[in-house]
């Protein structure tokens, strides 16, 4: 099948597509004329809140639940007997349910025993039984049987708590230099130059630009360009990890005089047809097959010399890039591959290889759901030829989150309700094992609503079965939950949250912005102490020193809900009781931020002041800028707008200082200004 | 038959100036692909139906802005796009979750082969989908995906292909266990 053959596949499998009443566009166009009625009667410029479609049916029916911090029990049964009081506008979601059936909720999760998500296959024999199981489950669907993959009869025995130690021995040279490392890295978070905005502090991210206070490393496809910065900024090396034209580097790590790429690569190759089957049923005369491997390698190089890169080592690991996260002088990559192909064309095959080996198996876990691995490994920055430990999870994928001490893997399930599943694995210097699982009822929304403190994790999360229901759940070290917070902002959903010592704050949303705060001292009985409703919304929340949150997001008519424009507010929470707002600035004619979806292109820098983001405009097709601003106790004061360059899109911008100089950075351009007066100093074109 | 010739830059031009009818007009003629498009991007009809809700709205609202007219199609499905981003951004598992229920398919055919093309599609990546999405629903070519995205034009292409490859190749997998 050609390329062009596919795309014509696509676009048939398209071609009898139901389009929604709602959306024909003699309904956009009453739509569009209701708007103008609006915006006439308001005489007021504005978007309405893209939410609002969303969240207007859910709101319009639950109209009156907003809860009060006080009644939160009472409001337990008077949700839902509100159902009838508003009529459900057209496009209200489909599944209402028709009774108030409340299930007991704790009920719910007891139901569940921890540490039942992953079980150790033992052998490699128990990975092959289980895809034979799922590939007996998709032939059912594909001979028209009922129901997804998902509701196959996978069996999953008793399962322990507590999974098998791997046991592996590392020189100790290594580790001691691994510590040594350690306390270094650390130090270094002192230096005045920007750090990629991470979720935990003091693990690391990738990012496509990165700094080490002297140079800038610049990602992009399949090399890093290196970047003298200073009075004059000049292109001094590059990095190209030698393989075919089909692969890109999709992370980049620095450390001291070390960087580590992580390539992701095809490896194509050119095998006979794998069955006679096959060639009968599409009567191929072509007997050669196309067999497409992906797999990550990890380089990592000494660049003590910036200008001649030298490679110390390399390994490899299949599957395609997820993420990556760096600890100290050790880096995690996760990837993920789909093992059914390979298992169909040899049983053996589907055990994946990390560094030229497969994966061995007392380190595989399966899981009840699919086909697809998740492969986790870590290499030490010493030791780059080495994984130092690596594990599989067979199943359906997952969310990472690392804490500072553990590593949890969550991915929603929907088999009994919304439902987010937990697993908890210890990351003892590079070495993964498993330890415990939960699930919890709702699901989590947002990066930041998930976070570990003293090996004990607290977790927000939102259902959408009914209306929306928010929640807080308290789990110790077992991964037991030892409180909850329930039924936070009904009708509401989590649109950002962060926690910060022994609080959480989050913000809801429905025509206001609450921002809640919730004392989370006793492990058992967490309680919501602060409520703060201002207009619009905030996406991303950053603290800002000690005593304050920054929130950015949108400002919209609390009467209409429309947009207004983005926002940037600054919270005070030095009494979390009486959250005050402090200042915010409305930014009219801007509609949208990469900001609000991914945190690594936001610049929050309370040590310097200084907060950057991309904005964009619908105006003459779309204007991109740059935005820089500083916060002066009172107000967001503007110190830099910079227009972006046209053809490169809005998500590949950073904006990141090195003591006096202020750098907004593309992979392909660099610019760079004096704080002094923000004036372009220079702007420099990466080749 | 119309006496007078709408065309697009017409069309624009009474939009811009506050007319819901020439506005529809315009959506009219790319509404079958911009839902195609945010459905084969989310996945499932509810979302896909909201977000173009949404993005029709911010489009209507802010036309008067709208400096280049002939790029009207253009803008339209990069505020599709952000809107499905954002989607996105509330889904936790990663993967397209397709099911016939929500899959908003019908009638046709070989709704079987649909069926099976569509979860090939939704296991690929997301950068994936969106690129092969813009260039089937959308019409575009690698450059102008390249402007919209922000991905280099090459690596469009290379990605494009491979992504195509690997789904044929799933394809024929799959096929063979019918």
């Amino acid at each position: 099948m050609t390329n062009q053959d596919m795309i014509e596949k696509i676009r048939q499998s398209a071609e009898y597509t139901e389009i929604p009443e709602s959306l024909l566009p003699e309904n956009i166009a009453k739509k569009c004329k209701t708007i103008e009625q609006e915006k006439t009667a308001q005489k007021k410029f504005g978007f309405r809140n893209p939410k609002l479609s969303g969240i207007l049916s859910a709101a319009a029916i639950f109209i009156l639940c907003c809860i009060s911090l006080k009644g939160l029990n009472e409001q337990r049964e008077k949700s839902f007997s509100q159902n009838n009081t508003t009529a459900a506008p057209a496009e209200a979601p489909a599944a209402m349910p028709e009774a108030a059936e409340i299930e007991d909720e704790e009920g719910f999760e007891e139901r569940k025993n921890a540490g039942e998500l992953y079980t150790l296959a033992g052998s490699y024999d128990a990975v092959y039984q289980r895809l034979e199981e799922i590939k007996t489950a998709w032939n059912t669907v594909d001979n028209g049987g009922e129901g997804g993959e998902n509701e196959a009869a996978f069996t999953t025995g008793a399962r322990e708590d507590a999974l098998s130690t791997q046991k592996k021995e590392f020189a100790t040279a290594e580790t001691m230099d691994g510590v040594r490392d350690l306390a270094a890295d650390k130090q270094m978070e002192n230096a005045s130059y920007s750090k990629t905005n991470v979720q935990t502090f003091g693990i690391d991210e990738s990012d496509i630009v990165k700094t080490d206070g002297k140079y800038l490393y610049l990602l992009r496809g399949g090399l890093v360009s290196i970047v003298e910065t200073g009075e004059e900024m000049k292109q001094v090396g590059e990095v190209k990890p030698e393989f075919g034209s089909e692969a890109e580097v999709c992370a980049m790590y620095v450390d001291g005089d070390k960087l580590i790429l992580m390539a992701q690569e095809y490896s194509t190759e050119l095998t006979k047809n794998k069955t006679e089957d096959m060639q009968e049923k599409f009567a191929m005369n072509d007997m050669l097959y196309m067999d497409t491997g992906v797999s990550v390698t990890v380089y990592t190089y000494d660049i003590s010399d910036r200008t001649k890169p030298v490679l110390l080592g390399k390994v490899m690991q299949d599957g395609g890039y997820q993420t990556s996260r760096k600890d100290g002088n050790i880096v995690y990559l996760f990837t993920e591959k789909y093992l059914m192909d390979d298992y169909e064309n040899a049983p053996a095959d589907a055990i994946p290889e990390v560094g030229a080996r497969k994966i061995a198996a007392d380190c595989i876990y399966i899981g009840e759901q699919g086909d697809r691995a998740l492969i986790i490994s870590s290499i030490s920055v010493f030791a780059p030829e080495t994984v130092r430990d690596s594990v599989m999870l067979l199943d359906a994928g997952a969310e990472v989150y690392m804490g500072e001490d553990s590593l949890y893997l969550y991915r929603s399930n929907y088999k009994d309700g919304e439902i987010t599943e937990i697993a908890k694995f210890s990351l003892t210097r590079g070495f993964l094992n498993g330890e415990a699982a939960a699930s919890v009822r709702g699901l989590v929304r947002d990066t930041f609503a998930i976070h570990e403190k003293d090996n004990k994790l607290r977790v927000l999360t939102t259902t959408s079965e009914r209306d929306f229901e928010n929640r807080l759940v308290m789990l110790n070290e077992n991964l037991r939950v030892t409180g909850t917070l329930e039924r936070i902002a009904v009708g509401e959903r989590i649109y950002a949250a962060r926690y910060l010592g022994d609080m959480a704050y989050f913000i809801t949303y429905r025509n206001t912005d609450p921002l809640f705060a919730a004392d989370l001292s006793d492990e058992k009985n967490p309680k919501l102490v602060g409520e703060l409703k201002i207009t619009g919304f905030s996406e991303y929340l950053h603290f800002w020193g000690e005593d304050k949150l920054l929130g950015l997001g949108f400002e919209t008519d609390p009467k209409t809900g429309e947009q207004t424009g983005l926002k940037l507010v600054m919270f005070d929470m030095s009494n979390p009781a009486e959250l005050k707002v402090l200042g915010s600035k409305v930014l009219e004619e801007a509609h949208y931020s990469p900001a609000l979806f991914d945190y690594k292109s936001v610049l929050a820098a309370p040590e310097e002041n200084l907060i950057g983001f991309v904005t964009e405009r619908y105006e003459r097709g779309v204007r991109r800028l740059y935005e820089l601003y500083q916060w002066n106790g009172d107000q967001f004061e503007k110190l830099l707008t910079e227009k972006l360059d046209e053809e490169f899109g809005d998500e590949n911008y950073r904006g990141l200082y090195i003591g006096e100089r202020f750098y907004i950075a593309h992979p392909e351009i660099v610019r760079y200004y004096d704080r002094g007066d923000y004036k372009l100093k220079q702007k420099l074109e990466v080749k | 038959m119309r006496c007078t010739m709408n065309t697009k830059l017409q069309l624009v031009r009474r939009a811009k100036g506050g007319d819901a009818d020439a506005f529809a007009e315009l959506y009219g003629s790319i509404y079958k692909n911009l839902y195609r498009f945010a459905l084969y991007m989310l996945g499932n009809t509810a979302d896909a139906e909201d977000a173009i809700s949404d993005a029709v709205t911010d489009a209507w609202v802010t036309i008067g802005k709208l400096r280049n007219e002939e790029a009207f199609d253009g803008w339209v499905f990069r505020i599709l796009s952000n809107k499905c981003k954002r989607k996105r951004k509330e889904y936790v598992n990663k993967p397209l979750e397709w099911s016939e229920e929500t899959g908003g398919i019908t009638k046709g055919e070989d709704l079987a082969d649909s069926y099976h093309l569509r979860k090939v599609f939704g296991e690929l990546d997301e950068e994936d989908r969106l690129i092969i999405s813009l260039h089937v629903f959308g019409g575009y070519t690698s450059r102008e995906i390249a402007e919209i995205t922000g991905i280099n034009a090459n690596t469009v292409r290379s990605r494009e292909s491979r992504a195509l490859k690997k789904m044929a190749e799933k394809l024929e997998g799959r096929e063979m266990l019918v």
